[in-house]
């Protein structure tokens, strides 16, 4: 395993366990304050869990929320701060990233604007080549297109290199055919871990007349009930079902969604 | 990590700081350095004078500028992520930053302690204790690692900085007022009533009064409370004579070992602290004993099914 958490319990999260796979691309979801960020900063070594522990398969990289750089920095300064402070460091990447991403060479960091100054760390990051790379909330900051070629970049140095991708975000929409496992948090706990194909498959939502009980076996996530009519999205494992009963398949946000209204 | 790389990323994150501390130095060296070699014997220029100043707070300059900002500002703005999060771990870090702006330090600070802006005085003589290159080193290393120490628990630029010239203040005032004369044990010259004491007039004189028959100092009774105290002294029988207690002036060179001595300790005391706490403190330590390093270890057999 490349990423493991065993019953990793600090500030808001409790008792959290995972394992993530070598290559594997995670999203972590959860909604404000469910310890997203402080499960990142753990898992890179930047806070002590209080209790259990969490062990991480060789060289990390971790790209915070709020995207620290030195301000008085330049382009050059942070390629030059990448090359000496690490022991793998790939200019070419980091410098096609800032090129492919037109970042100005001339300003101080300080200077850039927030979509810049995230390219800027992602690049630092990247450079590194790191075997697991944390990225906190990473696409915050940028316009919608940029997202979609930010991810799909991540995606080719992931499958490229055979890194470990782990990333947070509170927006679901980004996470559909980018991440192949889904960890959601609430409340400091992980709600949903799994692969996503598989919990796609697994999550069915039936819909038919007025009932107390869903027409199959198997945990119900969400049941709503309106005048003449039920629907359950249950974790079915994709069971089928009869007239009057129909069936559907969920998208990941509605799944998501469906175990955050539970959980709340 | 070499030492390039630490002189460059030291160079790049302070090099403000670096100049105008360096220009600061030099300036101060000059002056003293040209008023002494010009003989001005009873006044002094006003550049010595500025450069008496500067020798005065060099340490706390280093201080404030080089040591408080080194922790608070990364703490400060969130960019330890960045320093720390590299291959580079956060002590080896820390060290290299300090052996460069440690150095750089005490080689300016022995500059600015060369000279004390009086020419034909002796050097060696206790009003110029501090205007020697071994004491002002031992201000600078001081004040680097109590700003380093500041920067740490405070965590803020500004507040580590105040905190640092508090701090360091209040050690150079203990060491001059109270320790300094007493390093070593003093002098004692004894007189009877009809002489005085003999004191050579390059020393230091810590203390004086009357001394009993047993040579050793008593204090004036009350009867001669108020009194000129010689005369009653004298005619009661109390005291067989004056004492004066005082510290030789060979013995400078000595005590400026020790007052840099002292405060080698105490900095050395304070980089203790910090590299603990930077290793166990806060909730916001730097860890890499989860890490796994796949480089190097062997291949592990697939896990049995099952």
């Amino acid at each position: 395993m490349s990423v493991v958490a065993a019953e990793v319990s600090k500030w808001a999260i409790r008792g959290v366990s995972f394992e993530l796979p070598p290559g594997s691309v995670t999203a972590v979801v959860g909604a404000n304050g469910s310890g997203k960020s402080t499960l990142l900063n753990v898992l890179a070594g930047h806070l002590p869990p209080e209790s259990g522990h969490t062990a991480v398969a060789g060289r990390v990289a971790y790209v915070p929320q709020h995207k620290p750089i030195y301000r008085n920095f330049k382009v050059a300064d942070v390629l030059q701060f990448g090359r000496r402070m690490n022991a793998v460091w790939h200019n070419d990447l980091a410098d096609a990233w800032l090129t492919r991403f037109k970042v100005p060479r001339r300003l101080q960091m300080g200077d850039l604007s927030g979509g810049q100054r995230t390219h800027v760390t992602l690049a630092l990051a990247l450079g590194a080549r790191p075997d697991v790379l944390l990225l906190d909330e990473p696409l915050s900051e940028l316009d919608p297109l940029a997202r979609r070629r930010v991810m799909s970049a991540l995606l080719t140095e992931v499958s490229d290199n055979g890194m470990t991708l782990v990333f947070s975000t509170h927006v679901v929409a980004e996470i559909g055919g980018v991440a192949d496992r889904l960890l959601l948090m609430h409340d400091g706990r992980v709600l949903v871990d799994g692969d996503t194909d598989e919990l796609l498959e697994e999550h069915v939502l039936y819909t038919g007349p007025h009932a107390s009980q869903p027409p199959v076996e198997g945990p119900v996530v969400l049941a709503r009930h309106g005048q003449a009519q039920s629907t359950f999205l249950v974790r079915s494992g994709g069971a089928r079902v009869d007239e009057p009963w129909t069936a559907r398949y969920v998208t990941l946000e509605e799944l998501v969604v469906a175990h955050l209204e539970r959980a709340a | 990590m070499n030492a390039e790389t630490m002189i460059w990323l030291t160079w790049r994150q302070h090099r403000w700081a670096i100049t105008t501390t360096s220009a600061l130095a030099l300036f101060a060296a000059y002056g003293l350095v040209s008023a002494e070699l010009r003989h001005f014997q009873v006044t002094m220029t006003l550049a010595a004078f500025y450069g008496l100043v500067v020798q005065l707070g060099f340490g706390a300059v280093v201080g404030a500028f080089w040591g408080a900002p080194l922790l608070a500002r990364e703490l400060e703005e969130r960019t330890y992520f960045v320093a720390w999060g590299q291959d580079v771990t956060p002590a080896r870090w820390l060290r290299g930053k300090l052996v460069v702006l440690g150095l750089l330090a005490a080689v300016l600070a022995a500059l600015v302690g060369v000279g004390d802006g009086l020419g034909g005085s002796e050097d060696r003589s206790w009003p110029m204790f501090e205007a020697n290159w071994l004491v002002q080193v031992g201000y600078a290393l001081l004040g680097l690692a109590i700003g380093v120490l500041a920067g740490l628990l405070t965590r803020h630029t500004l507040t580590a900085m105040a905190a640092t010239l508090v701090c360091y203040t209040v050690v150079r005032t203990v060491l001059a007022v109270v320790a300094r004369d007493r390093y070593l044990p003093v002098h004692r010259s004894i007189a009877r009533w009809d002489q005085n004491p003999a004191v050579p007039n390059d020393a230091l004189k810590i203390g004086d009064g009357f001394v009993g028959r047993d040579l050793e100092p008593v204090p004036v009774p009350d009867q001669c409370a108020g009194l000129v105290p010689n005369g009653c002294m004298r005619r009661t029988g109390s005291a067989i004579g004056t004492y004066t207690d005082y510290q030789p002036a060979d013995r400078i060179d000595v005590f400026r070992w020790i007052e840099f001595g002292v405060c080698a300790a105490l900095a050395a005391a304070a980089l203790w602290l910090t590299f603990r706490l930077l290793r166990n403190g806060g909730g916001w330590r730097p860890s890499r004993s989860h890490r796994r390093d796949v480089s190097t270890a062997p291949v592990a057999p697939a896990p049995a099914q099952g």
